[in-house]
């Protein structure tokens, strides 16, 4: 099954758009079609590799200003994601790519998201139509047996505006319409046809087009589906199937005239033994070193309808403002039991890297400074610091009824190894504590959503707790500060049981609640109109090791609205976002971001193209002006605001063949009013072109232009940076499937000059045993051209 | 005028009966999906011929399996009733506005089902010796030579004994019962051998021998319990 859904998933990831930008590391970025409730996956193809240490993902829906951070799971020259469903909302999703490289640096991509210009993917809306079809087979999340090649679809639940007759079926782009049988409510295709048009061993795509009564377009129903030979193996005399994918890459690049191999291994498999599910993942790289965070993975589960354990590298999920997206190298298990339920993981979210020694300072040298290190030998050393191995704990019993009620409890203990680096200073400590409810009512029309949690950090627990000395000396009459020593004893008796009790422990004062964090939330789902208001409040103490890219120190409040008009074929779209710091007024002034968004998106029917028009502003302000009396509190002013226009057009139609076009345009401008006057403006634009001429053979054509000015009012210097970049490509299936071209040539313009050739060739040896080479060169402009060749090879043991 | 007011009469019971609470056709409401080994179908009006996948099912139809045989029938509504070997069954539907009641008579073997949530839709199984009304249920459904039994896996089913004392009742998930031409029910807790019987009919895999011969391959298919 997770090789269907991955086979499934290379499929869906061709026909979405390809994103094509100058990058040092990044090559190409495809997604499969992003869709209101629906899952979406990212997948971006990397250069470089040896200098990329991680790959983060950046994105925020509609009508919020604030990007969530997830790492992308790397392994060998692709780093991937899956957003879930309530990660999508209509009508478009901005993101952008951070690469974090092993010299601590980092790139954006695209390299102009710095000025707040990113790349953005249309939802498209999840039409109640899609259930008026209900397929049969094949059965949604199978495969198709090729011994069974049938497709059957029932139109029981299709309106009576339909004219079940006229429906339409393409499969692979080929119209076999003719060679249906239509039955009242049934649609039944099979025959020859449907056996030489499908791809067996591959992923395939099925397009249903229902007609009204006078011909005019009613809905258009697309899913993909895979077509495979067995479904897995079993073995005699015991109730056990399973199957076995092993693939094995080596790929050469030459980059900036460095020459680097990199090769490795992976075996994913799955069984099933009676009532118990079982997978295994295994990924070993040659990338692997020991002084940096790891590269392997591996992965093995055993899951039953009450229990499942996870051991090896794995993200658990817990209420987001505690641990989210954390990848935890240990175990994973949870119980089931209906009304109670509970999860919890063990292992290390870091591994323990030594420090270097950057220069020897000599014995008398000052030891201030978080980057010097007194050795054995007395000297004082500047160190570049390493990681220390860093522990986590996290358990959370959790109570359920339905999907009506939940309610958990969380808790988190992380701490760092201070045994595991050398040369390198501050190991931590961290705990948190939450709890989160849910309640959906009246079919999940109604959804209340609340969670909080309070953490504690201790930011060096080098030396430990306090002694009861130090106490004494430090507190009381005679001591620097003038609380009861006996009173702070008490209080670190209790404490010390969860945290190492310091003088480095924060929140300092924890009555004042600098360190809890809390968010409420509530979804109206009613008379196609769609209602979220959030509120939320996270103050700047706040720190969880499970979750460190939350952004802090801000509350306020977001809403937002969706209205279905004309029976679903337009939405509009309104956000409302107003946002503040300084929550515990620890700042000398508060800026308050106001965000406000605009969308209406139009979706006549499915032979017409659909467009989004969306406006979008925001605002940041502090409150000091540019003309404060105080010359250097101007230097601190924040008021600036962007304006940004879209509009996006998608059309797929039938002329003689399947065309899918997008045409992208965007304008955005930054006004400074602080004494800096940094302006921006930015203009982009962009068109996505996929044919697909037969089963064999498909095209794609995307262009992207991107236009940025950087002023500097209050010098009048002005920087632009302008780039064109064009990919054109064809993916050719030859000799019955065996043998898959693919190639394409994208040259770009502008501030940079390059020209892009790939090219690759899969070829199926065996049902199960493929070959691939990839190859791609890069002429560039100015320094010396860059190639990369790629074999890799997969088995799959069915 | 007297035929006049005869064709009226005529008409309006037309329209009575054959309109009513909503059209009433007589149309295929399932289709074959598999065929493991051999079976065979007649048609209300017909003879008994080989069945094929993606055979549309109308009312009336009939299936047959033999030994080491399954087919898998889906209904409009996306229930999935799976034929056992050595079974007979008859398939009665009858489509309401956007909903279909189907009727499935076992007379001999087994089925088991995988049933929709109906919202008014009324699925029914039939043996000489039990009725049983379906709702959102996952059940084994076994004719012997004189008794019925029912392995119920979640859903809840209402029985009623055709024969003797025909008591009736509700039968749980996760209860198996066996109704004899005595016409008691009496519902019990599964047992893991029920569970595992009723695992075994949710299967339908498939084993293939393949014999290499000069003229070329012979494939063997059957069905793996």
């Amino acid at each position: 099954m997770l090789n269907y859904f991955l086979k499934i998933a290379l499929f869906l990831l061709l026909p979405a758009s390809l994103i094509a930008q100058v990058s040092n590391f990044v090559t190409n970025v495809s997604m499969t079609e992003a869709k209101e409730g629906s899952e979406l996956t990212v997948k971006v193809d990397l250069t470089n590799i040896n200098d990329i240490s991680e790959v983060i993902f950046l994105y925020r829906v509609f009508g919020t200003s604030e990007f969530t951070r997830k790492d992308m799971e790397l392994s060998g020259g692709t780093a991937r994601i899956t957003l879930l469903p309530e990660d999508l909302r209509l009508p478009s999703l901005e993101y952008y790519f951070i690469i974090e490289t092993r010299n601590n640096g980092e790139e954006t991509y695209p390299l102009e998201a710095v000025a707040n210009s990113y790349l953005n993917v249309q939802v498209q809306p999840r039409s109640a139509k899609d259930d008026e079809v209900i397929v049969l087979n094949p059965e949604p999340g199978m495969p198709m047996q090729n011994d069974e090649m049938l497709i059957t679809l029932s139109l029981l639940k299709a309106s009576d505006e339909v004219d079940k007759s006229k429906t339409k079926i393409y499969v692979n782009g080929t119209d076999l319409s003719a060679d249906l049988f239509i039955a009242e409510d049934l649609v039944i295709l099979t025959g020859d046809n449907l056996v030489s048009n499908l791809r067996t061993g591959a992923s395939n795509s099925m397009r249903v087009e229902l007609y009204k009564k006078d011909g005019s377009a009613y809905h258009a129903y697309t899913a993909g589906f895979n077509v495979s030979d067995k479904v897995g193996k079993k073995v005699e005399g015991i109730p056990l199937e399973y199957y076995v994918n092993l693939r094995g890459e080596s790929r050469n690049e030459t980059v900036r005239e460095t020459n680097r191999w990199y090769n490795n291994i992976s075996l994913d498999g799955k069984a099933t033994y009676g009532a118990f599910d079982f997978d295994a993942q295994v990924y070993a790289t040659s990338e692997e070193k020991g002084f940096l965070q790891p590269y392997n993975r591996y992965k093995f589960g055993v899951y039953n309808e009450y229990f499942r354990i996870i051991g090896g590298d794995y993200t658990p999920g817990y209420q987001s403002l505690v641990m989210n997206g954390k990848r935890v190298r240990g175990v994973t298990g949870s119980v089931h039991l209906g009304f109670f339920n509970v999860q919890a993981s063990y292992g290390e979210i870091n591994r323990g890297v030594d420090g270097t020694i950057a220069e020897i300072l000599g014995p008398n040298a000052s030891l201030l400074g978080s980057d010097k290190v007194l050795l054995a030998d007395g000297n004082v050393a500047r160190v570049n610091q390493g990681t220390f191995k860093r522990n986590v704990f996290a358990v959370n019993p959790y109570f359920t009824a339905g999907e009506t009620f939940k309610l958990g409890f969380t808790y988190l203990h992380s701490k760092d190894d201070k045994t595991t680096a050398q040369y390198t200073r501050q190991p931590q400590e961290n705990v948190v504590a939450g709890t989160d409810l849910t309640i959906n009512l009246d079919d999940n029309k109604i959804q209340l959503y609340a969670q909080g949690a309070f953490s504690v950090l201790n930011k060096d627990i080098e030396t430990g707790d306090i002694s009861n000395e130090t106490i004494d000396k430090v507190f009381g009459p005679n001591g620097a500060f003038s609380g009861n020593s006996e009173d702070i004893k008490k209080i670190k008796d209790i404490l010390s049981q969860f945290i190492t009790f310091n003088q480095f422990l924060s929140p300092l004062k924890p009555e004042e609640l600098s360190s809890l964090a809390y968010e409420a939330s509530l979804a109206l789902n009613y008379f196609g109109n769609y209602f979220k208001g959030t509120y939320l409040s996270r103050g700047f103490d706040y720190n969880s090791f499970g979750n460190n890219y939350l952004r802090t120190d801000v509350s306020g409040f977001n809403l937002f609205d969706r209205v279905a008009l004309l029976d679903n074929k337009m939405f509009l779209s309104l956000g409302y976002e107003r946002l503040e710091d300084n929550r515990n007024k620890t700042k000398f002034a508060t800026t308050a971001f106001t965000n406000f968004n605009a969308s209406i998106s139009y979706y006549p029917s499915f032979d017409l193209p659909g467009v989004i028009l969306s406006y979008s502003r925001n605002e940041n302000n502090n409150g000091i002006l540019s003309t404060d009396p105080d010359i250097q509190r101007r230097t601190y002013g924040i008021d600036d605001y962007t304006n940004r226009f879209g509009v996006q057009v998608t059309y797929r139609f039938f002329a003689g063949y399947n065309h899918n076009l997008s045409a992208t345009g965007s304008f955005a401008s930054r006004k400074d009013n602080t004494v800096f006057k940094f302006d921006a403006n930015n203009t982009m634009l962009g068109l996505n072109y996929a044919t697909e001429w037969s089963k064999s053979l498909q095209s794609f054509l995307t262009l992207n232009m991107s236009n940025n000015e950087i002023i500097n009012g209050s010098l009048n210097t002005t920087q632009t940076f302008n780039i064109t970049s064009i990919v054109a490509g064809a993916k050719y299936y030859l000799m019955q499937n065996k043998l898959v071209l693919n190639g394409s040539v994208a040259p770009t313009f502008g501030d940079l000059k390059r020209y892009a050739f790939d090219a690759s060739a899969l070829y199926y040896i065996l049902q199960n045993l493929s070959l691939q080479l990839q190859v791609r060169y890069l002429v560039n402009d100015g320094f010396a051209n860059d190639s990369i060749v790629g074999l890799t090879s997969r088995y799959e043991l069915r | 005028m007297k035929k006049y007011l005869l064709n009226v009469s005529v008409l309006a019971l037309a329209v009575f009966f054959f309109s009513g609470a909503g059209e009433e056709i007589n149309a295929p409401a399932a289709v074959v999906t598999k065929v493991v080994n051999t079976a065979q179908y007649k048609s209300s009006a017909g003879k008994w011929v080989d069945l094929k996948t993606g055979q549309a099912l109308s009312s009336e139809d009939m299936i047959k399996t033999s030994g080491k045989s399954l087919v898998v029938v889906k209904f409009t509504d996306n229930s999935v009733l799976k034929v056992r070997e050595n079974s007979q069954v008859k398939i009665s539907t009858l489509k309401k506005d956007k909903n279909v009641s189907k009727t499935v008579d076992v007379d001999k073997g087994s089925v088991n089902a995988s049933v929709t949530k109906q919202d008014q839709q009324d699925f029914k199984f039939k043996s000489p010796t039990l009725v049983a009304s379906v709702r959102g249920t996952s059940l084994l459904f076994g004719v012997g030579v004189d008794s019925t039994n029912i392995d119920l896996e979640n859903g809840r089913l209402f029985c009623e004994a055709q024969l003797g004392k025909q008591e009736s009742g509700d039968l749980n998930e996760q209860e198996t019962v066996l109704v004899t031409p005595e016409g008691s029910f009496k519902p019990r807790q599964m047992t893991e051998e029920d569970k595992k019987r009723f695992n075994n009919s949710a299967k339908s895999n498939v084993k293939k021998v393949i014999l290499k011969t000069p003229q070329g391959d012979i494939v063997i298919e059957y069905l793996d319990n």
